[in-house]
């Protein structure tokens, strides 16, 4: 491999000077290479033995490792320390062999403090055992010969990173609220107090029946988690293949749950937070199975709760019915007659059936547009345009396939 | 030492010869522009998970954080045989390197480069707080090599639309997603299947490479009909570019479990489009990889891994000549529609196509390792 330094020096030259460079390079080489031959051929009676005594340590912030104590290296800028020097990861259960890949990482050498350093390509990790080793053999110069078979030139050392881990994160709902829960519900929404790790989902979420039996693949599983932009909010959809209809059997053997039993879904406080610590303490949500909830949201059983004028009071609306905790907070706006949108805070009271608009300045009198997408869906899937799954044969339902819009419109006016 | 000289003098032509060749093809300074209207730099991404690699050998990564796709040359296109490859223990192997126990190593995709066969593995080293994402190459000697992100030739596409007026959260941020669940490139687009954390809808995709900038995306809806009775707008879970008859298809595995066939020549922005459900794959499970390939006697077969089935081998045969199911599972079976055929091989999470004669399979093994190894096509397929 040519070192880069070389290449770089040829790219700003043009050809005839790089020809030059050639042949002086190649002179050069000749040269070094004469030289190479020489040196070895140097015999040596005595090892010698260095004088140094290393010791190996990780800084403060256990972002490196140093080898203190390492004076009077022989060492040129080529030269590679990872030959000598090298940081490795142990399984659990496992230790060092000599097949195993070092930690890739750069390393530095200040002669004058005799401190041989190691940084990591990539942060040390905590919970984690690391081994270093430092054979100091090869860079004694010249080597010390195997006529020394008692010497020891290896010194290592092994750490674990571990911080304080006084757990602070804990689960504070689950929604739907409510403990009425259609069969065919789509989808649980966990907040939690602060952000939380990748992957874990399946490990410490369950759903238990009545006697305590785990609920088995209950949950769509992907490998991908569907968490919120901030990590606080985990989306744990159902298995949508035991939901949907057209399968007699499923409706016995597929759907997870049976109607009228009783269910707990379960969250155990080892769940681990960002910052890897477990949670406060775990959480229980017990529900009752009702009926299959196929029938897509009815605005006509909706109903508006218009405030007054020069007050902050909230324009509610009603749907008499759960809807989804996470639409009902995105997916709903209102609008003034210039079609503003109006700033404020999003309320949902009544196990999310209740939608309530805190505006941020005081109603004015006039016309105004409730303005809803109709993704906005109830807890089983079905949302403003459709059911989960249209049944083709079914007239009406057919007919409302057919007809699709992004919105729906809601006007009242404000006195 | 005379020898010695003639040795040297040797050694010396012969790196002046190398030099000669290697300055030649130095590119010059204000050097033409990239192919594809890549920019070379810092590859800028949030996450990495799907992979699919183009003919040419551009790999396509989807940033599920970013909400972009991104398309990398990756200088890798020497060519080589059809023998196999043999990887265990991969995630510990890969978390040596990178300096993380094996727990801290999570696969996301796999893909095969189409001419030097290396395979390429997206990987999220660590989790939380110290999570970091990262892609490797495994060649066929064992070698594993990180993709520098820090100077590459790539460009990007953000999936994210101007978005209409959403209501946000008190710090003004919208807190839905839209995970990628797949991507594969097929006929000069890129193909994008996604799964929102709120709204359960179809999310497919498609965006036309070379990336424009001022492009808009094609959001298509691709519905199936169960039993020609049940119409869904179920995401896709799983995909792949499907050639039936000659015709360009996508064959897709819904996150509800049929599998659909429709034509690509049918997908316009923002249409309602219809697939044919050619079969159901059992409720509890989910289509997790999809392998069209065809076998050493021509024929095509597809191959299907599952999240709780056994991997399953389908025919193009039966593909073609399925009906759209319309009817209801019966007595105690769980699957639907076009025969298959399940092989000894559970556990296996990712496929992809090594060579003509080659498989390559990444597999969870009974002892909890990872390993990635080849199969021949010929114990698959006739």
């Amino acid at each position: 491999m040519l070192p880069d330094s070389l290449l770089i020096f040829v790219k700003h030259t043009s050809y005839l000077q790089r020809l030059a460079s050639i042949f002086i390079l190649g002179a050069s080489l000749f040269f070094v290479g004469c030289g190479e031959q020489e040196q070895k051929s140097v015999q040596l009676k005595e090892p010698i033995i260095p004088e140094f005594a290393p010791e190996i340590h990780t800084s403060k912030n256990n972002t490196n490792v140093f080898v203190s104590g390492v004076f009077g290296l022989n060492y040129k800028a080529e030269t590679d320390f990872s030959e000598f020097l090298s940081v490795f990861v142990i399984e659990d259960d496992s230790s060092w062999s000599e097949k195993s890949f070092p930690i890739l990482g750069s390393y530095s050498y200040l002669a004058n403090e005799g401190v041989l350093k190691f940084t990591p390509k990539y942060p040390f990790l905590e919970s984690t055992e690391y081994y270093v080793r430092f054979d100091y053999n090869s860079i004694v110069q010249p080597p010390v010969y195997v006529e020394q078979p008692n010497m020891e030139f290896i010194v290592d050392y092994t750490f674990i990173i571990s911080k304080n881990k006084t757990p602070v994160t804990f689960v504070k709902e689950v929604y739907p609220t409510t403990n009425q829960i259609p069969r065919n519900l789509l989808k649980f929404y966990v907040r939690f107090s602060g952000s939380m790790t990748e992957g874990q989902m399946l490990e410490h979420l369950k759903i238990l029946d009545g006697k305590g039996e785990v609920v088995e693949h209950a949950f769509l599983e992907i490998p991908q988690e569907l968490w919120g932009v901030n990590r606080q909010r985990l989306t744990i959809l159902f298995d949508p293949g035991r939901i949907k209809r057209g399968m007699d059997l499923l409706s016995e053997v597929g759907a997870p749950f049976k109607i009228g039993k009783e269910y707990t879904l379960q969250i155990d406080k080892a769940w681990k937070d960002g910052q890897q610590r477990s949670l406060t303490q775990g959480f229980e949500k017990t529900f009752t199975i009702v009926e299959d909830d196929r029938t897509k949201p009815d605005r006509s059983n909706w109903t508006i709760s218009v405030p007054l004028a020069e007050s902050k009071e909230p324009l509610e609306l009603h749907f008499n019915e759960p809807m989804d905790y996470a639409l009902l907070n995105r997916v709903i706006i209102v609008l003034d007659d210039q079609k503003n949108h109006l700033s404020g805070k999003i309320n949902l009271t009544q196990e999310e059936s209740v939608w309530k608009f805190i505006p941020d300045n005081f109603w004015k009198a006039g016309s105004y547009t409730l303005q809803i997408k109709t993704i906005l869906e109830d807890i089983a899937g079905n949302n403003l345009n459709a059911v989960f799954d249209v049944d083709l044969t079914d007239e009406q339902e057919s007919v409302n396939r057919k007809k699709v819009f992004e919105f729906i419109n809601l006007a009242f006016e404000v006195n | 030492m005379k020898n010695l000289t003639t040795r040297s003098f040797v050694t010396t032509l012969g790196l002046g010869l190398l030099f000669l060749v290697v300055t030649a093809f130095l590119p010059k300074e204000n050097s033409t522009e990239l192919p594809y209207n890549f920019v070379k730099g810092a590859v800028e991404f949030e996450s990495i998970g799907e992979l699919s690699f183009s003919p040419e050998g551009i790999l396509f990564f989807g940033d599920t954080k970013g909400a972009s796709i991104f398309a990398l040359e990756t200088s890798d296109s020497k060519s080589t045989t059809n023998e196999g490859i043999n990887l265990g223990d991969v995630e510990e192997k890969i978390g040596q390197m990178m300096g993380a126990a094996s727990k801290d190593i999570s696969v996301m995709d796999m893909a095969v480069h189409p001419s030097s066969q290396n395979v390429y593995l997206s990987i999220m080293r660590a989790s939380g707080e110290n999570a970091s994402y990262h892609i490797v190459s495994i060649s066929k000697d064992e070698k594993i090599t990180e993709v520098d992100m820090r100077n590459a030739s790539h460009s990007t596409f953000s999936l994210s639309k101007t978005p209409a007026r959403d209501a946000t959260d008190r710090r003004g941020r919208s807190l839905r997603t839209n995970t990628i669940t797949d991507i594969a490139f097929a006929d000069g687009s890129v193909y994008v299947a996604g799964l929102s954390n709120e709204e359960f809808a179809s999310g497919f995709r498609k965006v036309s490479f070379p990336f424009k900038k001022n492009e808009s995306l094609s959001t298509l809806e691709i519905f199936h009909v169960a039993h020609n009775q049940y119409e869904t707008h179920s995401p896709i879970r799983s995909f792949a570019p499907y050639l039936m008859n000659g015709e360009s298809t996508i064959l897709a595995g819904y996150t509800c479990t049929p599998l659909v066939l429709f034509p690509t020549s049918n997908l316009k922005d923002g249409d309602h489009v219809k697939g044919k459900t050619v079969a159901e794959l059992g409720f509890g499970n989910t289509p997790l990889d999809i392998l069209p390939f065809t076998s050493e006697s021509g024929k095509q077969v597809v191959l299907i891994a599952n999240s709780n089935r056994a991997t399953m081998l389908v025919t193009g045969e039966d593909i073609a000549k399925q009906e759209a199911l319309t009817t209801g599972l019966e007595g105690d079976s769980i699957l639907k529609g076009t025969p298959y055929e399940p092989l000894p091989l559970s556990g296996v999470q990712q496929i992809a196509e090594l060579n003509t004669e080659q498989i390559a399979l990444l597999r969870r093994m009974g002892d909890g390792s990872l390993r990635l190894y080849s199969y021949p096509k010929s114990r698959l397929a006739s």
